[in-house]
């Protein structure tokens, strides 16, 4: 057993699945930061992106970075305007926010079985081959995604951080009343919190589209990952979203070097409730209890 | 007279910052005390403390002769401390018929609320629900309003609703938090009669956390001063009038005086 | 005294309700349109027997989701007790020998130790991180239930489950389940009834309207979330031993997120508030199916739209209907 081995690619495919978890617990994050509200149509944002870089690449032929920066233009084109049309009316109201977004999960995810049926489809690879890095042998296409996942985080990063337009979101994240005081419009802020948070999700769709295969089922699992992320990184928290993504990423690899991938989900569940009640503000301890 | 609330080098620490440090004092059975200081000094969290809602960091909090350190506030009123809230706080689309009889739920005999808390004192017979809701709506005289819904109340009202719900959990002290706070003279002298009444006709001891001075200095027998979290005097109201550090720390500032 | 007599002059202020309270002139009808409702389904067909069974099914496990509901925190996982009631009292039934019913008990006694244990250490979260936490709980039955495929037979499930036997009398055709069902769904909605009379209900009702009064007044919240979360949790088992019974058949995937949606969807649209919402949102939605015939996809997204509908512009459910209608009229 060539444990060497075996452990990096476990942490080759830990931080690829990590980042995935990053970005879709990010978005998820942003949305409940800015509107506190519990998206449950999470996942289908993630899957509309999938779905919509396929239809670009597949339908279309455009190449694959295109159809992915369309694609997220188009989602936060289209969160912003489900927001407006649709959550208006639940910004404030935390619980009936949260069953009106399993109602809005429902429409998008059966939208989309009629649209492209249910069976799964895939998209061509984006590059083939593999290489070796530091020892531990990459597809190349994975390569590819982690690459442009970091360039998107990166320029996240930028706006959260240096444009006037990322700081009032983040200082609406922080606190909105007293973001309000300083002249930040939390009415355009809704709209455009929740259009870049499920945007992070649709980018997370497209990038890892041509890794995994596409279908109108695709968005339930990385919603539950999102939501356990958030519960280990803490509601609200970016920072500690995108530390307990990775983290998470990372534990669920390992994981299965030794046992089932239930036994995995079941112990790593078991830990998230424990981390939950013992770091009520998150891992980093910067959301909210 | 015997110490009913005792609190001992009570601390209580939010990451680095110190908001209560070594406070004690005590309150005698019968008493009526007061806890003041201006804005940021800590009475809020030390009332917290002691009522259950936060755990100290350091220090013990003893009651009748328990010790309630970081208990649950639950478990508090079970021993006979009550406390009352600044902001008005009631179950809104009741009326205050049963806003009151909410609060006697975990004393009602062999119910299931009394069993689930272990509540063993000043239990009551279902049948005599009414008669001591009734009892309490007079003590407060609350009496024309017993069918309307409490969110509908006037503020001043909202209060004293607050303080017939902590009644109806039928305790030995109350721990009330600014009960002036936003009230108007009358309603304010109206407040002063009630604590009097609460101790002389009822035997109640009460500890007020309270920023209306003039409240304070009339009703209480007993004051404690805290300033950033110390304790800098304790005394009765003429004493403190007198006592330099208190004056210049607090009463000293004239926008405290109310009419 | 003066300013309490000028007080009440001046501020006129909404009063509850007066305790002899008038009989409203639609409950004769409404009784006597439910008691032919009830009846109907013996005398229509085999399939309204089927829908009618479904129906009243949901209704006992839609009031257990209500009960979570009334005591301040929603269950979004709502289906992993029913699963854990239908699997647990078909593998006891199988693996000891012990009759369906006596099973089903335990099954649902089992539902309700475990649930107790997972309300202690979850129901100490704000709502939102419960909802969370549900969720991610009722995903994770479902993964161990497809994963154990030795014991719960995985994906393929378990199949050719023996219909319901007490003292000899069998279960086995849709009349007779139905009236099994039917007494059920109704046993369900006295018990609630029944609850929120009774001071262990109203400190539930408590906890929920205000819950850090409800503690200063010597209710401890978490005893009592986790005595309601338990209660329904267990109505969940005893609906999910029942369907087990009755369909004969049980798969990881019955039990799936969109089961918990459906009963989420079931008390919103039948109305949170009253304590007839479950029975008028399983009534409502249960049969709705056979309206898009096979439509699934349609069916769904009318569901999505009539949820959002619902809780923008009729917050009380379907139950609230009456009282929109009444104010509708009354101006």
């Amino acid at each position: 057993m060539d444990w060497q081995l075996l452990l990096g690619q476990a942490t080759a495919n830990g931080l690829v699945v990590g980042l995935l978890y990053l970005l879709m617990a990010v978005g998820f994050t942003l949305v409940f930061g800015v509107m506190r509200m519990v998206n449950f149509a999470h996942g289908e944002f993630y899957m509309l992106g999938a779905f919509a870089a396929y239809t670009l690449v597949v339908k279309l032929s455009l190449p694959f970075l295109l159809a992915v920066a369309l694609s997220v233009v188009l989602a936060i084109v289209f969160g912003s305007l489900v927001e407006w049309l649709v959550l208006k009316p639940f910004r404030k109201d935390e619980l009936n926010g949260m069953i009106a977004t399993i109602g809005l999960a429902m429409i998008l995810q059966n939208v989309a079985l009629l649209t492209f049926g249910p069976d799964p489809v895939s998209l061509p690879p984006i590059a083939t081959g593999a290489s070796t890095v530091l020892g531990v042998t990459v597809a190349n296409s994975r390569l590819y995604v982690v690459g442009f996942a970091l360039a998107v985080l990166l320029l996240l990063y930028a706006f959260l951080r240096h444009s006037p337009v990322g700081r009032g979101l983040r200082a609406v994240v922080e606190d909105a009343d007293i973001a309000a005081i300083h002249g930040v419009r939390a009415r355009i802020y809704y709209p455009l919190g929740f259009g870049i948070g499920i945007g992070l999700a649709a980018i997370a769709g497209a990038l890892m589209a041509p890794l995994f295969s596409v279908s109108p089922f695709m968005g339930q699992t990385p919603l539950l990952k999102a939501f356990m992320v958030v519960i280990l990184g803490g509601l609200g928290s970016i920072p500690g979203a995108a530390v307990a993504g990775l983290c998470l990423g990372l534990l669920e690899s390992y994981s299965t070097l030794f046992m089932s991938s239930s036994t995995a989900d079941m112990l790593i569940f078991i830990l998230v409730v424990v981390g939950m009640l013992a770091f009520p503000r998150g891992l980093i301890g910067r959301g909210e209890a | 007279m015997t110490a009913l609330l005792e609190v001992k080098g009570l601390a209580k620490h939010f990451g680095g910052l110190a908001a209560v440090k070594d406070l004690s004092f005590t309150v005698r059975k019968g008493q009526i005390a007061g806890l003041i200081g201006p804005n940021g000094a800590g009475k809020t969290t030390a009332f917290n403390t002691i009522s259950g809602a936060l755990a100290p960091t350091r220090g013990r909090v003893v009651f009748a002769g328990q010790d309630i350190t970081g208990r649950r506030p639950s478990a508090i009123v079970g021993c006979g401390l009550v406390r009352t809230f600044q902001q008005t706080t009631t179950y809104a689309e009741e009326s205050v018929e049963r806003n009151i009889a909410n609060a006697m739920l975990s004393r009602l005999e062999n119910s299931a609320p009394q069993r689930l808390m272990r509540r063993t004192s000043h239990l009551l017979p279902a049948a005599g629900v009414a008669a001591e809701v009734e009892r309490i709506i007079q003590i407060v005289g609350m009496q024309h309003w017993r069918h309307a819904l409490a969110g509908t109340l006037a503020y001043g009202l909202q209060k004293k609703l607050g303080i017939a719900i902590a009644l109806a959990a039928e305790p030995t002290m109350l721990l009330m938090d600014e009960p002036a706070a936003g009230l108007n003279h009358e309603e304010c002298n109206d407040l002063t009669r009630l604590l009097r009444r609460l101790r002389d006709d009822h035997g109640m001891t009460i500890l007020l956390v309270e920023h209306h001075m003039a409240i304070v200095m009339e009703v209480c027998e007993r004051i404690v001063v805290l300033v950033h979290g110390e304790k800098i005097a304790e005394g009765t109201p003429e004493e403190l009038r007198v006592n330099p550090a208190v004056v210049e720390a607090y009463l000293g500032a004239p926008d405290y005086a109310h009419a | 005294m003066t300013t309490q007599v000028i007080e009440s002059k001046l501020s006129p202020v909404a009063s509850a309700p007066a305790p002899a309270q008038r009989r409203s002139p639609w409950l004769v009808p409404a009784a006597l349109a439910a008691l032919l409702l009830a009846a109907a389904p013996w005398m229509s067909g085999q399939f309204v027997l089927h829908l009618a069974i479904l129906a009243c099914i949901n209704v006992v496990i839609v009031n257990g989701l209500s009960l979570i509901d009334r005591c301040g925190q929603l269950s979004f996982g709502h289906s992993a007790p029913v699963a854990l009631g239908a699997y647990g009292s078909v593998l006891l039934a199988s693996g000891t020998g012990l009759g369906p019913v006596v099973s089903t008990a335990l099954a649902a006694i089992g539902v309700g130790l475990v649930s107790g244990l997972l309300g202690w250490v979850i129901l100490r979260l704000r709502g939102v991180y419960f909802v969370l936490v549900t969720f991610a709980f009722a995903e994770l039955v479902r993964l161990i239930l497809l994963d154990a495929a030795p014991i719960t037979g995985g994906a393929n499930g378990i199949a050719s489950i023996p219909p319901l036997q007490v003292a000899g009398l069998v279960f086995d055709t849709r009349e007779r389940f139905y009236a099994l069902a039917l007494g059920a769904a109704i046993a369900s909605v006295l018990l609630m009834v029944w609850l929120f009379r009774r001071p262990l209900g109203q400190a539930l009702n408590a906890v929920a309207a205000n819950p850090t009064l409800a503690e200063s007044t010597g209710l401890s919240v978490l005893r009592l979330q986790i005595v309601g979360y338990m209660g329904g949790c267990m109505l969940a088992g005893i609906g999910g031993a029942l369907t087990a019974r009755y369909i004969g058949f049980i798969s990881p995937e019955s039990f799936n997120t969109g089961a918990s949606v459906a009963f989420i969807t079931m008390l919103v649209i039948g109305g949170r508030k009253s304590l007839y919402g479950p029975v008028l949102g399983a009534l409502v939605l249960t049969p709705l199916p056979e309206l898009f015939r096979g439509a699934v996809q349609t069916q769904h997204i009318f569901y999505g739209a009539a949820l959002i509908l619902i809780l923008r512009f009729l917050p009380g459910g379907i139950a609230g209907l009456p009282r929109l209608l009444h104010k509708g009229v009354a101006k």
